[in-house]
């Protein structure tokens, strides 16, 4: 099959988690987690994901990959419609799309030894013969710069930066060619971040692997992304290349939350846009434009109709009313 | 068995049985009536709110000797905020609990050193050497805490109203206050961290306030005796980056309205070069640098305060690779009696294979940093320590 130049597009996604109450179970409404979200990301390039927390950026990953059954929409990877495939046919889609967990402390099985943790799916998918798997999984370790003695230590053993580098061998020991990153180095300190950047950055040149990069630090976003989308309230509301996204924000939020990330120099004026109040509840979102109850520059319109996320130049979308 | 089982179930055992004598010594020390003598102190300098000397906290675990803090200095003067960075494990919160007094005893216990507390009004204290009792009577009285989780600080079980009110009559001279104008005081505190419904919330429960909210009701209590010292455990870590550019901006008034000092913990080294005067960068339970802001950034002199700053990723680093500091932190059970950071250094030079560095004088504007790069440059090592 020919490959396609975009690794994966999604439309109108949309994920509603029921809210249960009472004895009964009875459903009472709906969280709309994720609620019409349409982006694209082109093989070989790294889409950051950013907002706040709750607003739905790791229920967009783990819908697109079809981790969580979704309430709407479609996902495209390579080509192929994920949501209307058999169950049998999405298994054998899936060493092809992978998944790194935020917490490289919960994720890894505390019982297992390093080598097992990778070889596992490695083994499942028939990755490797049997009798090579201990040398393949070595070569994904090395890969990540794990050390082969390392092949037999158990999670509890290793730093959280070296947790991360066995998530990260766990996925690519599968030759993904799509990868959601779902907060990655958000647990880490500093220094240790840079390092598991690094390796993210390296694998992606030697391999020519897509990233759908989540995060909620801009700095991170900033540094390793070639396009942005920033979510609200389950939303897109801006979608951007870097440069543009960062240089020409359109949505006020996103010149909000560009504002408001504290910068490392202590002369650096401060024009902070500072929101008032309070993240809505995703289960009762405001009326209008979700934004409205926050939004500087709000106005009557703002209330009642929900701006429509448009193009307001090549590649650059936002959904304000007053975008320019 | 092998030698080396036998060798190993005799150092468990060692460290057992030393572990046991601490913790006896610590019961004996805490059984001890002190006396005024004992714990009143002398600071150094008069314009210091606090001045820790030389601490070291060590925790006495099953596989040995934790030394976490291991021979901390740090000054903070009056009205002034000191922002603490340093990577997890540094021993930030450590030192903070130390001053609070509230480690987890007998693992956790202050080893040596002083922490030099001056209250203003009356002679200055010892806080490492303080008996419980009066220590009580400074904790969220003369020296607040707000920690990364409000939930620690708060009951959940009592009304925000019933808490805050609480603070101000467990420290007020009996009497002097009646109830209402102590409850109309928490509105008032109330509203002044930017809580816009202070009469609600007052009656409501932290359970039914979202994260920012009970950040914002843990300031305001710990602004309600006036403070003489505010200590802030990474106040915004745990909030969105909108609540926090709203907490820092409250940080920021409070600091400019009252004559508090403050001091600030944090990973970030966003927040603390927009809030702190005075930063100070921890490595492995010491202070490796420290000076006024724009020094620490501008010129910051510790190879370990280099490659921090190296490794943050933005827009000037966007497309090059970032730096990295390779290697990792020393055992904190088995630090070196050289240069911490020397098995990571990628500029040490022959004296590092010395003892631990002195901290030297960079300039005159108090910036000084742990590290023989810089001990002949500027004027030489001030030789603090021994
Ligand atoms: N299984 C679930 N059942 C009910 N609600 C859920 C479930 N999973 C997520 N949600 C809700 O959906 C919304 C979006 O959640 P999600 O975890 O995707 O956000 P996020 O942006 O990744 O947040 P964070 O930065 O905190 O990880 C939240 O309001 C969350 O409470
Ligand atoms: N209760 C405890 N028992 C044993 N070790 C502890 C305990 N609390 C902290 N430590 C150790 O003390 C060191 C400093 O910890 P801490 O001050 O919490 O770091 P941070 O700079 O992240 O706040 C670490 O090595 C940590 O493992
Ligand atoms: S549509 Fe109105 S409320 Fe929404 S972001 Fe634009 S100006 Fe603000
Ligand atoms: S004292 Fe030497 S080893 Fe230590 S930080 Fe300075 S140059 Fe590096
Ligand atoms: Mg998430
Ligand atoms: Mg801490």
């Amino acid at each position: 099959m020919e490959k396609s130049e975009l690794m994966l597009e999604i439309y109108d996604l949309k994920k509603h988690f029921p809210i249960k109450k009472g004895l009964m179970q009875r459903t009472a409404g709906y969280v709309k987690a994720v609620d019409g979200v349409s982006f694209s990301i082109k093989r070989g390039q790294t889409m950051g994901l950013v907002g706040e927390s709750g607003c739905g950026k790791t229920t967009v990953g783990r819908t697109l990959l079809r981790l969580l059954s979704p309430t709407g929409g479609r996902s495209i990877v390579d080509g192929v419609d994920i949501f209307s495939l058999s169950k049998k046919e999405l298994r054998l889609m899936r060493p092809k799309m992978q998944l790194i967990f935020q917490d490289p402390y919960s994720s890894l099985d505390p019982r297992l030894p390093i080598g097992a943790i990778i070889g596992e799916a490695v083994a499942e998918h028939g990755i490797a013969q049997k009798k090579e798997i201990r040398d393949y999984v070595l070569k994904a370790m090395q890969d990540c710069e794990l050390r082969p003695y390392q092949y037999d230590r158990y999670p509890h053993e290793f730093s959280g930066g070296q947790r991360q580098r066995v998530c990260i061998a766990r996925a690519l020991a599968l030759n993904p060619e799509l990868v959601v990153a779902d907060e990655p180095v958000s647990a880490l300190d500093v220094s240790v971040q840079a390092q598991i950047i690094n390796l993210l950055r390296d694998l992606q040149e030697k391999r020519s692997l897509s990233y759908l990069f989540i995060s909620h630090d801009l700095s991170v976003v900033e540094y390793i992304s070639d396009t942005v989308g920033v979510m609200y309230l389950g939303s897109l509301v801006e979608f951007a290349t870097k440069p543009e996204l960062f240089k020409h924000p359109l949505h006020p939020y996103t010149k909000a939350l560009l504002s408001a990330a504290p910068t490392p120099d202590p002369d650096a004026k401060t024009n902070r846009i500072v929101l008032k109040g309070d993240i809505p509840s995703p289960a009762n979102p405001p009326p209008g434009c979700r934004f409205h109850t926050r939004c500087p520059e709000c106005k009557k319109v703002c209330e009642e109709d929900a701006p429509a996320f448009k193009e307001h130049s090549p590649g650059h979308w936002a959904s304000c009313h007053f975008a320019q | 068995m092998s030698e080396a089982e036998l060798n190993r179930g005799q150092k468990l055992r060692d460290i057992k049985r030393f572990n046991a004598k601490k913790y006896k010594e610590l019961e004996q020390r805490l059984r001890h009536r002190s006396s005024p003598s004992e714990w009143e102190a002398v600071m150094k300098d008069s314009e210091n709110v606090l001045e820790i000397d030389g601490l070291k906290v060590h925790f006495y675990t099953d596989i040995g000797t934790v030394k976490a803090v291991d021979g901390a200095s740090i000054s903070i003067p009056r009205g002034k905020s000191v922002g603490i960075v340093g990577e997890s494990g540094c021993g930030k919160t450590v030192t903070s609990l130390s001053i609070m007094r509230l480690l987890q005893e007998p693992q956790g216990q202050i080893a040596g050193g002083a922490i030099r507390f001056n209250p203003g009004s009356g002679p200055a204290v010892d806080l490492s050497k303080l008996p419980q009792e009066k220590m009580e009577r400074i904790r969220g009285g003369d020296i607040t805490m707000i920690f990364q989780e409000p939930m620690t600080t708060l009951n959940p079980v009592l009304t925000i109203g019933k808490q805050l009110d609480e603070a101000v009559k467990f420290h007020s001279q009996k009497n002097s206050n009646g109830s209402r104008r102590i409850a109309a005081r928490s509105v008032e505190m109330l509203k002044a961290v930017g809580i816009a419904n202070a009469e609600g919330v007052y009656r409501m429960h932290p359970h039914e306030l979202s994260g920012g909210m009970r950040q914002r009701v843990v300031i305001a209590m710990a602004l309600m005796c006036d403070p003489k010292l505010i200590i802030a455990d990474e106040p915004t870590t745990a909030l969105d980056v909108t609540i926090q550019a709203q907490i820092l901006d409250l940080l920021r008034s409070i600091k400019s309205k009252t004559d508090a000092s403050i001091m600030l913990i944090t990973h970030d080294l966003g927040v603390v070069s927009e809030m702190a005067d005075i930063v100070l960068v921890m490595y492995a339970g010491r202070v490796v640098e420290q000076g006024p802001v724009r020094e620490i950034f501008h010129n910051p002199c510790h190879p370990y305060t280099i490659g921090l700053m190296l490794s943050r990723p933005g827009v000037k680093s966007s497309g090059k690779r970032l730096y990295s500091i390779p290697g990792n932190v020393p055992n904190p059970v088995e630090l070196p009696d050289y240069c911490f950071f020397r098995s990571r250094c990628d500029s040490s030079i022959r004296s590092c294979a010395g003892a631990y560095p002195p901290m030297a004088r960079i300039d005159a504007s108090g910036h000084c940093a742990a590290c023989y790069r810089h001990v002949n440059d500027a004027g030489g090592a001030s030789h603090g320590k021994k």
